[in-house]
């Protein structure tokens, strides 16, 4: 199920709510046992619904986890024994994500080099594979390293998994972060509210915004890009752009807010990165969980900065490949992660000096012009039509044609609110000393953003059937 | 959406002495529950609708909920059409983004452009050489088989052809005049005569009459335009007939309008008929096993779509018998074009056979064989003729 979706917002948020809210039970305690089995039960159901068959492949990484975590407790003080069940566990995690995401993938590959036929049928991607597969890592490490102690109940550690605000998109908690939140967490009407103004204004990103102008860049993406002049390439690339940072970090704050209607605190997985002045300040803006798990269990695992700089520029390198390669399988996004390694690595060792005395401005401009060359690699289906896109932007032979105006005309405006909006301008508007009508005018702001959302919804299904029928 | 001020932090810290922001929070709460659970209620108690007549199409009605439907996911996607289709106040909300989308300055919905003036205008097809050079091979052979019939072309033009000060700006088109030249150069290679209704509609003065604004179709005013043009060309002699204009309607939204949910214009319909001489007609439905002697069917003006005034709609075979004093027989291949212009035909031919090769599965052959065919007029309008599908297997039949 989607979060921007009818059946979401109108029969299953009501229906879990009212289960979850109203209280049956005086002890906290158990009223709290009951809430995380209300919540678990809304996660499956959740889940199923999108993915009915791959559930099993969920709950399997649940049972297998919470058990790898009490025996990594059991083995406690025999470093030997703890490795080895460390290394079977991931091991077991990898290779599931490896099957289910990445077996296509290798066998395409095999198949090229060796010149074989194998007749590999790949599985569908589940959804969520990636994001759960790592959440279960972090506290598989997490454990072993003694940072967190095993979770001795079920229920608390299904939840962490498969809870559903954060399941299919992220953010990637870690255990850490919501340890004691799993058992027992604050619910106040205050929150409630706030996470209200997040989910919307994680809707109204994704709904209004980042659908929008998705459906400009897939008209555009779909034309003859031998042909195609620079400016419609430009105008098609930054629709890109604007299209997944809304489209993502819409959904991040849609969880974000949904977790804290339920009384979860959730890290910001998104903070203004296309206000960044550089690639290294672009990553600690974008996908801030992501960035943050390759550090802390890729990165810090192969010694980080710690092994002399040459292991550092391998580290860099190899994270950053992987990172990539998370994204998805297949070699555009292993080049999109590399040629970030790369520019991360020339920042570090070879521009560092220079890019200090060039003005911020230009900094900024310079990076949003990397990262959007980085989207071609991120949106393009091979690295052929990578190629002959960055070849419209940067080598056409025409700069624009009428097309190109029209679609400056048509989607202009809507593009620089867009963009004003992915800098933050619109942040704390309308800006009032006074709290209370500060608020008053974001709810009233807010709601009428709701309703909006729901009018693009519905209005999306609008599908005339005018001309055939007889 | 503005990433604001409402940092969690914030909130926590003051929560416990501001009361007055918890009461805002409740407050905010409730609103949002409200529309909600009057929405969700909505579903629960309501009935659902059945037809959609602006989409022109059945809508989704409420899933059963059975194993097998669970099991293949189908319940999950019917679930949602379902809530999509029968939300409530649809149609209003469909028009509410429509209106928005303009403000915000795009020009396109549903594949039609908004232009000026009100005027509404279908997206162009693409001229598919390899597809029209098979379609147009196909028709020349059939034309010297048939070389005793006299065969024309009424191709028409559709209407951002000739009011191509209405689109919005900057729209890059297929040009209509060199896809109208290349299928003229190429008919003209047969025994088939083409009948250049472009030259004749840029010759008129008051353009705006030719098309609706928010239909895809031609008016009778330009039916009647290239019908004198075809005539002129069979060298019949229309000089002594007269036609006449009546009003039908005036709230007529059209294809186009149902399309774009832009519904702040309407158009009129207008028919057309020859009143003098008298010639009257019987017009009988094959398939369908009924008889009639009007070629304007009112009831029709109930309903949505106004054009359908023009014959009923589309059928795919229509026989017609006039009281016409002439030996004449015409067949017909055509498009929803050729609707309104058919009524023309009755002075001067006493048999008219109108066959929609979209809908009719009979033999062409054998339609030919049944009636002893004069004239022979294929009627379409360009964006139908180069999406079209059906005509070049037909001519094989």
């Amino acid at each position: 199920m989607l979060f921007s979706s009818l059946t979401f917002l109108f029969a299953f948020l009501p229906i879990t709510a009212i289960f979850y809210f109203v209280p049956v039970f005086e002890r906290e305690e158990t009223e709290f046992k009951k809430k995380n089995i209300i919540l678990l039960l809304a996660s499956l159901i959740f889940y199923a619904w999108g993915e009915p068959v791959y559930i099993v492949l969920m709950l399997v990484s649940i049972c297998f986890n919470y058990n790898i975590g009490r025996h990594l407790q059991f083995y406690d003080g025999f470093e030997k024994q703890k490795k080895a069940v460390l290394f079977f566990a991931v091991a077991f995690n990898l290779i599931l994500l490896g099957i289910f995401k990445y077996a296509g993938f290798v066998a395409e590959n095999v198949e090229n080099i060796f010149s074989l036929s194998l007749n590999y049928k790949a599985f569908a991607l589940p959804v969520g594979i990636s994001f759960y597969t790592f959440q279960a890592l972090s506290y598989v490490i997490d454990v072993y390293r003694g940072t967190v102690k095993a979770q001795d109940k079920l229920l608390p550690f299904a939840l962490y998994i498969c809870m559903f605000p954060q399941l299919i998109a992220g953010p990637i908690v870690q255990y850490n972060d919501v340890e004691k939140q799993l058992v027992k967490r604050e619910i106040s009407k205050r929150k409630i509210s706030v996470g209200l103004l997040f989910f919307i204004r994680g809707l109204g990103k994704k709904v209004i915004f980042a659908n929008t102008i998705g459906a400009v860049w897939s008209e555009i993406s779909a034309q003859d890009l031998n042909s195609m002049p620079a400016l419609t390439a430009w105008f098609g690339i930054l629709c890109y752009t604007m299209q997944i940072y809304f489209d993502f970090s819409g959904y991040s704050d849609m969880a974000l807010g949904l977790g804290k209607i339920l009384g979860f605190d959730f890290i910001q997985n998104f903070n203004f990165p296309y206000t960044a002045t550089s690639i290294k300040d672009f990553w600690k803006r974008w996908h801030i969980s992501l960035s943050s798990w390759f550090r802390d269990y890729v990165y810090f695992s192969l010694g980080g900065n710690r092994k002399g700089s040459k292991r550092t520029i391998f580290n860099i390198a190899a994270v950053w490949c992987l990172t990539g390669l998370w994204h998805g399988a297949s070699w555009n996004f292993v080049v999109w992660g590399a040629f970030y390694g790369a520019l991360l690595l020339l920042e570090k060792f070879v521009f560092a000096s220079v890019l200090e005395k060039i003005p911020l401005w230009i900094k900024h401009i310079l990076t949003m012009v990397i990262v959007m060359v980085g989207w071609v690699f991120f949106a393009s289906e091979s690295m052929g039509s990578a190629a002959l896109y960055l070849k419209a932007m940067f080598a056409s032979s025409e700069l624009f044609d009428t097309q190109s105006l029209y679609y400056l005309s048509s989607y202009g405006f809507i593009l620089l609110v867009m963009a004003l909006s992915s800098f933050g301008v619109f942040r704390d508007f309308p800006r009032f000393k006074n709290k209370e009508l500060r608020f008053l005018l974001h709810t009233a702001e807010y709601i009428l953003i709701f309703v909006f959302c729901v009018v693009c919804l519905v209005s999306d299904t609008y599908n005339p059937f005018l001309y055939f029928r007889f | 959406m503005n990433n604001n001020q409402l940092d969690p932090k914030e909130n926590e810290k003051d929560q416990h002495d501001d009361s007055s922001m918890n009461v805002l929070s409740i407050i905010m709460t409730a609103l949002f529950s409200l529309i909600i659970v009057s929405v969700s209620l909505f579903f629960v108690f309501s009935s659902d609708k059945e037809m959609s007549e602006s989409e022109n199409r059945v809508l989704a009605q409420r899933p059963a909920l059975t194993f097998s439907s669970l099991a293949d996911g189908s319940f999950m996607t019917d679930f949602e059409s379902w809530l999509a289709d029968q939300f409530p106040l649809r149609e209003k909300i469909i028009q509410l983004k429509t209106e928005a989308d303009r403000l915000v300055g795009i020009k396109e919905e549903n594949g039609v452009y908004i232009g000026k003036n009100g005027f509404l205008f279908e997206k162009q097809s693409s001229y598919n050489s390899e597809k029209m050079n098979g379609v147009f091979s196909t028709l020349n052979s059939f034309s010297k088989k048939n070389k005793s019939i006299k065969t024309a072309f009424v191709l028409s033009p559709n209407s951002s052809a000739l009011l191509s000060q209405y689109l919005p700006s900057f729209v890059a088109e297929e040009s209509q005049k060199s896809q109208l030249k290349a299928a003229e150069e190429a008919i003209s290679k047969g025994k088939i005569q083409f009948i250049d209704c472009y030259s004749v509609f840029e010759k008129q003065e008051d353009k705006e009459k030719l098309f609706y604004k928010t239909d895809h179709h031609w008016t009778s005013h330009a039916a009647l335009e290239a019908f004198r043009a075809l005539m002129k060309n069979w060298k019949i002699d229309i000089s002594k007939t007269k036609f006449e204009f009546q009003t039908v309607s005036s709230s007529f939204q059209g294809t186009l309008a149902s399309s774009s949910q832009v519904r702040d214009i309407s158009d009129s319909v207008e028919i057309c008929f020859p009143s003098e001489p008298k010639v009257s007609s019987v017009l009988y439905y094959e398939a369908q096993g009924t008889k009639t002697a009007s070629y304007f069917d009112k009831s029709k003006l109930e309903n949505k779509n106004h054009y359908e005034v023009f014959m009923g709609g589309n059928f795919d075979k229509i026989i017609i018998s006039t009281s016409a004093e002439t030996e004449n027989a015409l067949l017909i291949l055509k498009d929803s074009y050729a609707n309104c212009m058919i009524p023309m035909f009755a002075p001067f031919f006493s048999k008219i056979v109108v066959v929609d090769p979209r809908y009719c599965s009979d033999k062409l052959s054998e339609i030919m064989k049944d009636y002893d065919f004069s004239h022979m007029a294929f009627i379409y309008n360009l964006n139908t003729f180069l999406e079209d599908t059906s005509l070049e297997g037909f001519l094989k039949k």
